[in-house]
């Protein structure tokens, strides 16, 4: 009866050694915050295929500004993509304008925007764009790999700068007015940012 | 936003892990939070930290009795022991509150991603992460659906914090002295107080047990069985910032084996209750407001000595101006009543005493398991008539 209850007893040490060592305690030091960033890049007075281009600095965004020194990753989840204005040059109806294909791009640079060689990561890409369906709508969100995030994240965290592309392709269709006086687009992209 | 939960961590576990606490208070003794917060507004930071509240509550709650049978004499002891509580799922994600015009499609077009799938036109809640949770999701706002400029609009783009993946969490270590008297009651005081900047968070709890079975002859003396009840008041309180108070009430049994080694078990309900108050950087003051409390006051209607702080006010609202939630476009407090999710909770446990020493371990079951073990120490104990024993 006393060996039992000595094995009890070492059991019942053992149990609480294990469970109070389960403890995710450090875990929680790690504050993770989601940051929107967003970009309206103008598409102006250019035939199709082409690209717009925007510079973002996340300097502007307060709580990137207030956490930087901190950040152990910086990684993009996802991104909603729309069109609030766009006009061609003949005023063709946009229920009847298709893109092929818009695909984006961000591409780290320096401060004052100029690209860094040999990098250029592609976040995305919408096949058969209807204008009208992504006429401001929420609704057009690309989910970007985590294995893309986390690049892009060791290269956000050497550099807040970088420039998104977004390249319109032809147009689906003969006799299409290949000619925009602009396209104003924007994108809400949503960042994770882990610090510590 | 990190020194934040840091202090709510070491609050939680400053003993035990020698946990660095720090925050900014302001002059009034209030904890000042940057502009990480504007993602918060009050209610849903009481959404995100409530199973962190209830970890707090849980562990001020144990180890309050091991077994129900109590001496006729005097002693003097000291308990010291540690838990751990499981987080269920169920408080990993809380329902936070959305700006009132969200889902009003004549105002805007939303869409949250969710689970790999786009969901359109959100309105009232969405469920969040809480502290203990995981990946949050952000809602994608398209306004004003017609005309304007949406880049002026309130109604953007909104994200909401992450938690920390958390499913186990060590809660409050309890040091304890004990005291036994010959009526068969024991009293347990346990006081924490943890320095934070130029601020003392304190802890005091009151405990007592009283056993009752052998007021009503319900066990036979041989059969080593005790049936007692126990209650147990505590507060805690940091400055101007945290406010808490717990009860609890509750009966437990226990039987022993022989050999010092008993088995012992016990229901009680007990709560968690008080205020959480934090200002905001250069915040809200009513001194700067008309009466309608949402219109500023021209400059030169301020007090000569508060038109500095007024300006530094004016200029911290512009980084929050196109915020969705009025209580963050003007930089209100963050305020709220501490709530947990702990109203009951059923213990089972064993414990091994040899000498002085009480080994004690259990385990229950509440809004989150917990497992609490430590160790008793009876220095000495002595009986009405002066016969030291111990």
């Amino acid at each position: 009866m006393k060996n039992i209850k000595s094995i009890v007893v070492a059991l019942l040490v053992a149990a609480g050694i294990i469970g109070f060592n389960s403890c995710d305690v450090t875990n929680i030091s790690d504050v993770i915050l989601q940051i929107t960033v967003d970009f309206d890049p103008i598409f102006e007075d250019k035939m199709v295929p082409d690209s717009s281009i925007d510079f973002t600095d996340l300097n502007d965004y307060e709580t990137y500004r207030d956490n930087k020194d901190k950040i152990e990753d910086a990684t993009i989840l996802h991104f909603n993509y729309r069109i609030d204005e766009l006009r061609t040059e003949n005023n063709m109806d946009i229920d009847s304008i298709v893109f092929e294909s818009v695909n984006f791009y961000l591409i780290p640079t320096t401060f004052n925007g100029s690209r860094i060689p040999g990098q250029r990561y592609k976040l995305g890409e919408f096949k058969n764009l209807h204008v009208s369906d992504y006429y401001k709508t929420a609704k057009h969100i690309i989910e970007v790999p985590s294995e893309l995030g986390n690049l892009i994240s060791e290269q956000i965290k050497k550099s807040p700068y970088f420039v998104v592309v977004t390249e319109y392709s032809g147009l689906v269709g003969e006799n299409v007015d290949n000619k925009f006086d602009y396209i104003k687009s924007h994108m809400d992209m949503v960042l994770r940012i882990r610090t510590n | 936003m990190n020194k934040v939960i840091l202090l709510l961590i070491g609050i939680t576990i400053s003993v035990a892990f020698s946990f660095d606490a720090k925050a900014d208070f302001n002059k009034d003794g209030v904890l000042e939070v940057p502009g990480d917060f504007n993602l918060f507004t009050s209610k849903n930071l009481q959404g995100y930290t409530k199973p962190l509240f209830t970890t707090i509550g849980q562990g001020a709650q144990s180890n309050l009795f091991t077994v129900a049978s109590y001496d006729e004499s005097y002693s003097i002891g000291i308990d010291l022991s540690l838990s751990s509580t499981l987080i269920p799922g169920s408080q990993q994600v809380y329902d936070a509150v959305l700006p009132a015009a969200f889902g009003d499609t004549t105002i805007m077009d939303n869409a949250i991603y969710q689970n790999g799938k786009i969901v359109r036109n959100i309105s009232g809640t969405v469920e969040q992460p809480t502290i203990y949770g995981g990946a949050s999701n952000a809602i994608y706002v398209v306004a004003p659906v017609q005309g304007g400029d949406p880049a002026d609009s309130i109604y953007k783009t909104i994200a909401f914090n992450e938690g920390t993946n958390i499913t186990t969490m060590a809660s409050l270590p309890a040091f304890q002295l004990v005291f036994g008297l010959p009526t068969r009651t024991e009293l347990r005081f346990r006081f924490l107080g943890a320095p934070i900047d130029d601020e003392m968070y304190s802890h005091l709890a009151i405990s007592a047990n009283q056993q009752l079975d052998h007021w009503m002859d319900l066990f036979n003396e041989e059969d080593d069985m005790a049936l007692a009840l126990n209650a147990s008041y505590q507060f805690m309180t940091l400055a101007e910032t945290i406010d808490m108070n717990s009860w609890s009430v509750g009966l437990h049994f226990s039987k022993g084996f022989g050999d010092g080694f008993s088995l012992y078990g016990g229901l009680q309900i007990e709560d968690l209750s008080g205020t959480f108050n934090m200002v905001r950087q250069n915040g809200y003051q009513a001194e700067y407001y008309q009466e309608d409390g949402i219109t500023l006051k021209s400059r030169s209607a301020i007090s000569t000595e508060q038109q500095l702080n007024y300006d530094a006010h004016v200029a911290a609202r512009k980084n929050v101006e196109t915020n969705p939630y009025e209580e963050v476009r003007l930089l209100k407090p963050l305020s709220f009543d501490i709530e947990t999710f702990t109203n009951w909770r059923f213990t089972v446990g064993a414990s091994y005493e040899f000498g002085i020493m009480d080994l004690h371990l259990d385990m229950g079951y509440a809004s989150q398991m917990f497992l609490n073990g430590g160790i008793r120490l009876r220095f000495k104990e002595w009986v009405d008539n002066d016969e030291v024993t111990e």
